[in-house]
């Protein structure tokens, strides 16, 4: 496998749901919306701009964690496309966390300061991504991507039969979009939250490195709730629940940080009743 | 004078030669795990790490021109 160019087409693609979810959430909400290569221009406009370290800064970190971001969602992406462990993805995710943390603490900046703490506040947010690994695993007897697709071809799709568990990972990727109601992390009040002091090329930096976990987290749901498919109708299957994540984003507003937790609880709740009933009822319906 | 400190730290052509390497890491590495001369996850790992280090020094590389612009016009 050409593992480089898919992590080149990764890029692009993610780069472009990004341009398509601002322009879906601009149409609803009644505006014209940027083009959809608008996160392109993006990357381009802050390569080309200056690019600094600040005063404040703890250097090593500032610098260190941009790479980082990159490297976790292209090994990430390897992980899915070779069908590997649930577990790495998990390991991903909760290394992104400590990255978002890193972003604003490094830059001494309060506005990053402030969106690194609330993303200490939203870690609540691995609780449906644990509840949701652990009903996969409870479902399908496996955490082995490989075998959960292939439980799949055999018992139907997890979507349907296992409605609670998609319902869990569906809202730890809406919390991952751009302009989630769920992302207090970079809400306007706090300027861009984390990312605040990471500018040029650090930021142009970034934005590849979120454009790969956007595709990453959206190919990770239609792989483990709805199976294998041919690569073009995975990107179909990613850009649709993309779209319904956009009309989320366009027609909630920002929710405060508890309000934030306490829905990703109730999300779990759900789940564990569901796990329940599946463990009372003796096994999947 | 912050800035000037940091560009003398990574020099356009420094970064041209840093993007130049890292591609050159990234194509190899993937195109001898592609045919089978190094394990699929090695692969995958070196690209990991130098994939980044290409886009970071690329767009460093990019990045605006240190050298005094024109002064704009201001009229008589």
């Amino acid at each position: 496998m050409m593992i480089l160019l898919y992590i080149i087409f990764a890029v692009i693609v993610g780069l472009l749901f990004h341009g398509i979810h601002r322009k879906v959430i601009a149409r609803i909400q009644t505006r014209p919306g940027p083009p959809i290569w608008q996160e392109f221009l993006h990357v381009m406009k802050f390569s080309f701009k200056q690019t600094w370290i600040p005063k404040t800064a703890s250097k090593v970190l500032f610098v260190a964690i941009v790479p980082a971001v990159i490297a976790i969602w292209a090994g990430a992406l390897y992980v899915l496309f070779t069908g590997g462990s649930l577990l790495v993805i998990f390991g991903v995710y909760l290394l992104h966390k400590i990255t978002e943390h890193g972003l604003g603490l490094s830059s001494g900046s309060p506005y990053g300061k402030l969106g690194a703490i609330r993303s200490v506040l939203s870690a609540a947010s691995e609780i449906p991504l644990i509840a949701s690994i652990a009903g996969i695993y409870f479902v399908t007897g496996s955490l082995m991507i490989s075998d959960i697709v292939a439980y799949q071809a055999d018992h139907g799709i997890l979507l349907i039969t296992a409605l609670p568990i998609a319902l869990a990972m569906y809202v730890i990727i809406l919390s991952k979009v751009p302009y989630s109601p769920f992302g207090i992390i970079e809400a306007k009040e706090i300027v861009s939250g984390n990312k605040t002091e990471h500018f040029g090329a650090f930021r142009a930096g970034l934005e590849v490195g979120f454009a790969l976990k956007t595709f990453v987290l959206l190919a990770v749901f239609v792989t483990l709730f709805i199976g294998a498919m041919p690569f073009w109708m995975l990107l179909i299957a990613s850009l649709i629940l993309l779209l319904t994540m956009s009309f989320i984003c366009a027609l909630t507003p920002m929710l405060s940080p508890y309000d934030a937790v306490t829905i990703q609880i109730g999300v779990i709740i759900i789940v564990i009743i569901y796990m329940a009933f599946i463990a009372f009822a003796g096994g999947m319906p | 004078m912050i800035r000037k400190e940091t560009e003398k730290k990574i020099s356009k052509d420094q970064a041209k030669a840093a993007a130049l390497i890292s591609a050159i890491i990234c194509i190899t590495a993937s195109a001898l795990a592609f045919t089978g001369h190094i394990n699929g996850w090695l692969g995958a790992g070196i690209v990991v790490v130098a994939f980044p280090v290409f886009v970071l020094s690329l767009f460093t590389a990019l990045r605006e021109s240190t050298k005094d612009g024109d002064y704009p016009f201001v009229g008589y």
